[in-house]
């Protein structure tokens, strides 16, 4: 009982409360897409995505820009990437190639740039830089952007997070009836009047919003763990709709609270919170998929 | 659309009668392709100067090696792709249009789906139709009861709760069939039927083919690079390797056109051109041709 006495005391702190109230909704929010990601495949999508971010940050921290433009900064950069697979993988590149390129060229920026400002706002020969960028935020280390940070939630991120579920949720229920053609079986759904570039297109943007608003909470290199996991593991237990949408909400939900709780628990190791809520994932995916061997195995000796 | 209580599943699958349909277009042919052709942006010619005319109530198999212009063919007449030169007519409207007006139902090849979808039997089959239905809106009892008819017509109404992915592949195929037909089409396109699917299962989806046909008077289309595919009650040929080779009814069909056109493996397909005449299907249920009292409604 030691722990959720640490967890409960830790939320007389508003940063405590809207970070779990904003980890809550991302998981949400990537939960609805999860199922979509591991069906169509496009889990290293989610990656190129996610990556794609640095770039953004780059921009962001030479220009100086302020913390609102440059979510937009970074959330154009995450969809414009996403766009450009798409574009690529149209004109003769597989699609995995296509991610790659992307990927490494939007990093590469990023660490470019943020290596520059470095360089650059340092005291002495660039004055008229740093008078430039004065006031503006610094960019967040590297671990904060690499693994994410609960601290850096905030009221503004929570308003974010709610927002950015009311979209995913209302959209892809709206869209249900098109996406569940699109996902089952493209072709076929083409052919059915349903418009899968239109479908293809609306999707990147819901992946880039929910990378941009979780990464600050999991991490660039961990969010695409929370649009993988979850669909990852309802695949292994459940081939019925509503099952599979409920245990991917639950062991999104789980998993993004369980790494919370551990990591306010174990906060004097300073533990980040991305890698609690991945491993967390994790290990129920591992039960998951023993799960499915066993029912696998029982089914092949009761001879079905 | 008003009908009277319905008495029986082809009553209520049949179009509604207050459609101008059979006067208006039995005049025209089904689906007609005039002179098409069609090259890749890499001017690869994939179909060159192609005629085919379906007439209504007609079945037609369209036979051809892989990569011999059969699915480009197919997506001409889906209004996917748009011919280089030609023109495709499908119930005297452009092909878009009759495919979005559901008046088209398509049985794509049952490979590409990812049946690893948390979707079941009936789910599946209310796909196609539940695009039709507004975002706000629940299913229409009206379709529901379409869709349980459906599966009774094709015999999976015992399976419709489970896994689409946990059915056999004859089993998937039915359940296609039923997605195809939800919206009343009245041309039926069949991409590669036969594939992945054992004996026992073509031999039955045969004579489903052949039940639906008679009782709902559509016009179908088969394409497939496989004989059998086709031999299993069509009435016309098509024989289609870039350019057509043949068009005629099965029987006419011999080993050299499809030797030129397969450029190879000829002894099998001689070997094959047994079940032509439906011999090669039909072994094990003779009478399916003719109607046989349990086909019968």
């Amino acid at each position: 009982m030691m722990l959720a006495w640490q967890t409960l005391e830790y939320l007389e702190f508003a940063f405590a409360r809207q970070a779990i109230i904003a980890a809550l909704c991302i998981a949400t929010a990537a939960s609805a897409l999860s199922g979509i990601v591991v069906l169509k495949r496009l889990a290293f999508v989610g990656q190129g995505i996610s990556h794609a971010a640095f770039g953004g940050i780059g921009v962001v921290a030479i220009l100086g820009l302020s913390a609102a433009i440059g979510e937009m900064v970074i959330f154009a950069f995450c969809l414009a990437s996403a766009l450009a697979v798409a574009g690529l993988t149209r004109s003769r590149t597989e699609e995995d190639t296509a991610i790659g390129i992307v990927l490494v060229a939007t990093m590469a920026l990023g660490f470019l740039l943020l290596g520059l400002r470095q360089t650059l706002a340092a005291p002495g020969a660039w004055e008229w830089y740093r008078s430039f960028i004065a006031g503006s935020p610094r960019p967040d280390g590297w671990e904060a952007i690499l693994f994410g940070s609960v601290h850096t939630a905030g009221q503004a991120g929570m308003w974010l997070s709610i927002a950015v579920m009311v979209i995913v949720l209302l959209t892809v229920w709206w869209f249900r009836r098109p996406l569940i053609a699109f996902v089952f079986d493209e072709v076929a759904a083409r052919a059915s009047g349903v418009r899968t570039n239109a479908i293809r297109i609306l999707l990147m943007v819901l992946l880039a919003l929910v990378v941009v608003v979780g990464m600050k909470l999991v991490g660039v290199v961990l969010i695409s763990a929370l649009l993988i996991l979850p669909g990852a593991i309802a695949g292994q237990v459940t081939r019925r709709l509503l099952p599979h949408l409920l245990i991917t909400w639950l062991t999104s939900v789980v998993g993004v609270l369980g790494g919370l709780v551990l990591s306010f628990e174990f906060d004097r190791f300073g533990l980040p919170t991305g890698p609690c809520i991945v491993l967390v994932l994790i290990a129920m995916f591992t039960v998951g998929a023993a799960w499915r061997l066993i029912a696998n195995t029982v089914a092949r000796f009761s001879g079905r | 659309m008003s009908r009277e209580p319905q008495a029986s599943v082809p009553a209520i699958l049949n179009p509604p009668m207050s459609l101008p349909d059979s006067a208006a277009t039995t005049s025209e042919p089904a689906v007609a392709v005039r002179d098409v052709s069609f090259r890749y942006d890499s001017g690869v010619a994939a179909l060159e100067s192609i005629s085919l005319t379906v007439p209504h109530g007609s079945r037609l198999g369209i036979l051809g090696p892989n990569g011999g212009g059969k699915s480009t063919l197919l997506k001409l007449i889906l209004g996917l792709i748009k011919p280089t030169r030609g023109r495709v007519e499908v119930l005297g409207l452009p092909p878009r249009r009759a495919t979005r007006s559901r008046q088209v139902g398509y049985l794509p090849q049952r490979l590409n789906a990812a049946w690893n979808a948390p979707l079941n039997v009936r789910q599946v089959v209310a796909m196609t139709a539940a695009l039709d239905v507004a975002p706000w809106r629940a299913l229409p009892s009206e379709l529901k009861r379409r869709i349980d008819d459906l599966l009774d017509l094709v015999g999976m109404a015992h399976l419709a709760g489970r896994p689409i992915g946990e059915l056999s592949g004859g089993q998937q195929q039915r359940a296609f069939i039923a997605r195809a037909l939800v919206s009343r089409p009245r041309v039926l396109l069949l991409d590669e039927p036969t594939v992945g699917i054992d004996q026992a299962g073509q031999a039955q989806f045969a004579r489903l083919l052949e039940a639906i046909h008679r009782e709902l008077d559509l016009t179908i289309l088969i394409v497939s690079h496989d004989l059998r595919a086709i031999a299993a009650g069509c009435d016309d040929i098509a024989v289609l390797s870039r350019t057509l080779h043949y068009h005629a009814s099965p029987e006419g069909l011999t080993p050299e056109v499809l030797a030129e056109v397969f450029h190879h493996d000829i002894a099998a397909f001689a070997h094959l051109r047994h079940g032509t005449n439906g011999h090669d299907i039909d072994e094990k249920d003779r009478g399916t041709n003719t109607p046989s009292p349990e086909d019968q409604p």
